[in-house]
Formats: C-alpha cells, structure tokens, sequence
C-alpha cells in the first residue's frame, strides 16, 4: 500500500480555469491534499505541472470510466504518475453530466479500472507508490460487499464523501468539495 | 422480440417519394406484436400512398428470414417485377433481407429499438444487450450489462443511491437487486465474482455466425 499521505481531498470536480484552481490550492490546509476531477473543459494532466510548482501536498486526479475506453483510461492512469499526481481515484463517473445525448461509453467500471492499474504498477509502467483508492458510498450489503472487493484487490483507500461514517476508517478518504 | 416504432410518415413518403408502384411489406413476427408492422399496420400504410398505385400488400411471417421472404415474394412475382419501391414495416434486418432478397428498392418505414422481453402487449423490457460473455449465471439471472445504465459488470457504482440507481432515482440499482436475490438464494459468495471487461475483438459488428458442415 502507498504510503498514508492524507486522510482528506479537497474536491474541484470541474475545471474551467487553472486560476480558480491555484487561487483554491492556496487556501488547502496544511495536511489536505487536492483531487482535481474531470468533468470541466479542462482536463487536470494540463495544468498539473503549474499547480504543483505551488502546490506542495499530496495531489490527486479522479480518473472516471465515462467517455473512455480501457486504453484511454491506461493511458490517463500513466499520464497522472508522468505528471506528477501522487495517486487516482477511480470512479465510474456521472452519467447524466454534461449535454446527455452523446452515446455514454463505460467500457471499465472501477472494479475493472483497478485491476488495469494494478496490471500497471507490476510491469512498472507506474510506480509502486501511485496510490489508487476507489470511490464508494457509505451503506450496507453490496456497498459494502463491493467496497471490501477493491481493498482485498489491492486498492490502497476507498474515497467517500466528507464525514460518511466508513468501516475501513484507516483506509479511507474523505472527499469534502472545494469551498 | 425485436422492438421497433414507426418512422413519421412524411419521412416515408420522402424516401418513396419518386416512387409511383409500390408494394407494402409487413412482419406477422415481430413488428406485428409491436403493432408496427402487423396487418392493421399494413393497411394504414396502404391508406397512406393512396396517392400511388399500390401494387400489393403482404404480410411475412418472418421478413428477417431470406428463405421465407424469397418464398413469400414468389408468390407476387408478377407485382414485384413492375415495383418501384417495396415499403418495409420491418426492423432494420428484415428490411435489408428484402431488399437482398428482392434486388428491390426498400423504404424502410421502422425504426428498431432493441430486442426484448414482452410481459404483455404494449410492455416490452430490454433485457440482454448481446455481450457475447453472459453473466447470468454468477448475476442471479438479472443482466447488469442492460439493467444498468453503464453496463456496469462489478457493481454497485458510485452512484448508487441507498438501494436507488443514480440514473434512475424511481428504478432500484440492479446491484442491489443481484445481491438481495443471491442473499435468498445463500449465493452470496457469487456477488464479487470478478468480471472481465467484454474482450470485444470477438464482437466487432457485423457479426456472423457460420456453421461448419459435418
Ligand atoms: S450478460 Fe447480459 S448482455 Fe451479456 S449476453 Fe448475458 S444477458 Fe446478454
Ligand atoms: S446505481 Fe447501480 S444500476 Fe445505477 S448506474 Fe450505478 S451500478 Fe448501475
């Protein structure tokens, strides 16, 4: 398991412009690591190299499955270590986000995205020390059934919304939106 | 059952626009139990292009089916023969059969949907998406490839909503669904049997499936 950098992310879900982002950076907590996710025009593996020349805490990107196929999910899972993301954290991603009739692609879901990363750190196309947590919910049954697959698979964390209340407190992170 | 609806009919008429005989072609199968294609169907169509010469109306049993299409078209040979254009109220395959079969010029007056389960007339569910790698013996015989949005094969997602699906907050996630119906069945061990991605080089369309002679 990578080692244990932060317990918290602040969340920008959607970037429109690398401003907000330095500007949101700049008021993270010591301690607190950023996920910058995909759902702006944006893409985070744009504007990693100037966020972390001022940023110094741990960053991460959310990688989701939608709109991708499994070869760019791989190539997107190499480009974040490249440059310079400590750690992903799948998701499927939002189905309804964005203008909704274009033809939705989900050819990984995260069970499927973490095996494909995990693929990748055993023939050192990554590091070792890439961290991969997966997002989950807090519930019971097969919330939890599943959430318990991804660790015993190898994921280093599960990622929950801000102040769920999680069984697997050591291996969790919490997700709180950017302010 | 394949699902299909009807085109408008001005955009059939704009296809068959040049065409002054023609011949309607319904489906007895499919498209008669959707009411798109059956002989109530074929008749309106007929009413339609009452401003043509409509040299014959048929129904096939199986249009899809170029034995019995061919079979069937022999028996109008004589129509065929002076057509314009043959108006299918058939799914997509069905409508490219007869024209195969017939070397004439088709309309296509369906669109087609999906094939699908019919619990009664006027309630059609899709249920399988074609995979080629079925699940439905670790997945308590509900396939997550169709009854979730994102086809998602090791489920829940993210999304899921207490026991609702995050795309449709009135529908129960089927993960939820799978794992309720394994825990009554004592299979819940089958609920994190991982699933493979779809190798899809084996579904590149158009798929084909050949029989070896013995
Ligand atoms: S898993 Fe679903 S989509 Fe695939 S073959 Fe089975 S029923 Fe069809
Ligand atoms: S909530 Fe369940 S059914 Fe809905 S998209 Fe997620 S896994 Fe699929």
């Amino acid at each position: 398991m990578g080692a244990p950098l932060t317990a918290r992310l602040v969340y920008i879900a959607s970037i429109e412009s690398i401003e907000f982002v330095a500007a949101s950076c700049a008021k993270v907590p010591a301690g607190t690591g950023i996920l910058l996710g995909e759902y702006g025009r944006i893409n985070p593996l744009a504007i990693a190299g100037d966020i972390r020349k001022s940023f110094t805490g741990p960053m991460f990107i959310e990688i989701i499955s939608k709109n991708k196929n499994r070869d760019l999910v791989d190539s997107t899972v190499v480009s974040s270590s490249a440059c310079g993301f400590d750690g992903a954290v799948f998701a499927s991603g939002l189905f309804n986000a964005g203008a909704g009739i274009a033809k939705p692609v989900y050819d990984l879901d995260p069970a499927q995205m973490l095996k494909l990363a995990l693929a990748l750190k055993g023939n050192g196309k990554i590091p070792a020390s890439f961290i991969i947590a997966i997002r989950s919910v807090t519930g019971e049954g097969p919330v939890a059934r599943r959430a318990r697959f991804y660790l015993d698979e190898g994921a280093d964390y599960i990622a929950l919304e801000t102040d769920a209340s999680t069984p697997f407190e050591r291996q969790t992170l919490l997700i709180e939106p950017v302010a | 059952m394949i699902v299909t609806h009807k085109k408008d009919p001005g955009i059939v008429k704009k296809y068959a626009s040049d065409a002054r005989k023609i011949i309607i072609v319904g489906c007895s199968e499919c498209a008669a139990v959707c009411r798109t294609g059956g002989s109530e169907q074929v008749k309106e169509m007929a009413e339609l292009f009452s401003d043509r010469e409509v040299l014959a109306t048929i129904s096939i049993e199986s249009p899809c089916d170029k034995r019995i299409s061919a079979r069937d078209f022999r028996r109008i040979a004589e129509e065929l023969s002076g057509a314009d254009a043959l108006i299918a109220l058939t799914c997509g395959t069905g409508a490219q059969a007869i024209a195969e079969v017939t070397g004439k010029r088709v309309v296509a007056a369906l669109d087609t949907d999906f094939a699908g389960m019919v619990e009664r007339l006027g309630r059609f569910y899709e249920r399988c998406s074609h995979c080629g790698e079925c699940i439905l013996n670790e997945t308590a015989m509900l396939c997550p490839v169709t009854l979730c949005p994102k086809g998602v094969r090791n489920g829940p997602c993210e999304g899921i909503k207490g026991t609702r699906c995050e795309v449709y907050e009135d529908r129960d996630c089927v993960w939820h669904t799978i794992y309720r119906r394994l825990e009554d069945r004592g299979e819940l061990d089958r609920f994190t049997a991982y699933h493979e991605p779809v190798d899809w080089s084996k579904c590149h369309s158009p798929r084909e499936v050949i029989w070896e002679r013995p």
